[in-house]
């Protein structure tokens, strides 16, 4: 998918662990690490602003799009 | 109450699936012994279970004509049989609480293609027999298939397509964080 999601670098960034974002946005640990290993197929809003909130940072600093070399 | 409605009618459709696959596969069986003895001993033959005497007419002209006859209805029954038993494995792995499943749609289409098959095989078996009465001017009926079978492959296959696009839209559900 071209959209990449660059949880593990800000969470890296803000030198936070992925248990201690799970408990400040109240996701699950199997649902955020679906979310960074790229496997989710779509982010509700309300997660997003969660996670932008807790990292302090922006929508664009956690999504990317990359064009598919295959396409 | 709707529930165990529900359930109660799959369990009954089940006990119906268990029974039609094993009529369907003794009259095949039967059909297959019918067509073996019909070529080495006709007389016989006749008072054999699943025999058509109508096709037993045939051997008289060519042997080779009753025996592609009774392979059609041979080949119908195992056929039936077998779309019988998906069924089974249909109602077996069914589960109420999740039935969207890849291996449920799968299976869904599997049963579609066969009842289509059926209803080609129906189509060509027809068509051989007329051009046999046409050959030696008896008549032989039908073999049992109608063209109902095309409508419920169709219905079948919508349905299973359906039921596709029902496991993409669980599995988006399940991804979406």
């Amino acid at each position: 998918m071209p959209i990449i999601v660059n949880l593990d670098v800000m969470l890296a960034r803000r030198k936070m662990q992925l248990q201690e974002l799970a408990e400040k946005v109240d996701i699950t640990i199997p649902n955020l690490s679906i979310l960074k290993t790229g496997k989710a197929k779509a982010i509700r809003f309300s997660t997003l602003e969660a996670i932008c909130k807790a990292l302090n940072c922006q929508p664009g600093d956690i999504l990317e799009f990359v064009e598919d070399v295959a396409e | 109450m709707m529930k165990i409605r529900t359930e109660q009618i799959l369990t009954f459709l089940k006990i119906v699936a268990w029974l039609a696959f094993v009529g369907y596969a003794i009259k095949a069986g039967a059909q297959t012994v019918g067509l073996v003895v019909g070529v080495i001993n006709p007389a016989f033959s006749e008072k054999l279970y699943e025999v058509n005497p109508l096709f037993l007419k045939l051997r008289q002209y060519h042997i080779q004509y009753f025996v592609n006859a009774m392979s059609m209805l041979v080949f119908l029954s195992a056929f039936k049989a077998h779309v019988w038993y998906l069924v089974i494995q249909l109602l077996s792995k069914l589960r109420l609480q999740t039935p969207f499943s890849r291996d449920i749609a799968k299976r869904l289409e599997k049963v579609a293609f066969e009842l289509l098959g059926i209803w080609l095989v129906n189509i060509m078996g027809m068509a051989y027999l007329k051009w046999l009465e046409k050959t030696t001017g008896e008549q032989l009926g039908d073999l049992g298939v109608g063209d109902e079978f095309l409508l419920i492959a169709a219905i079948v296959y919508i349905v299973s397509q359906i039921f596709k696009r029902g496991v993409e839209l669980k599995e988006e559900n399940e991804l979406t964080v």
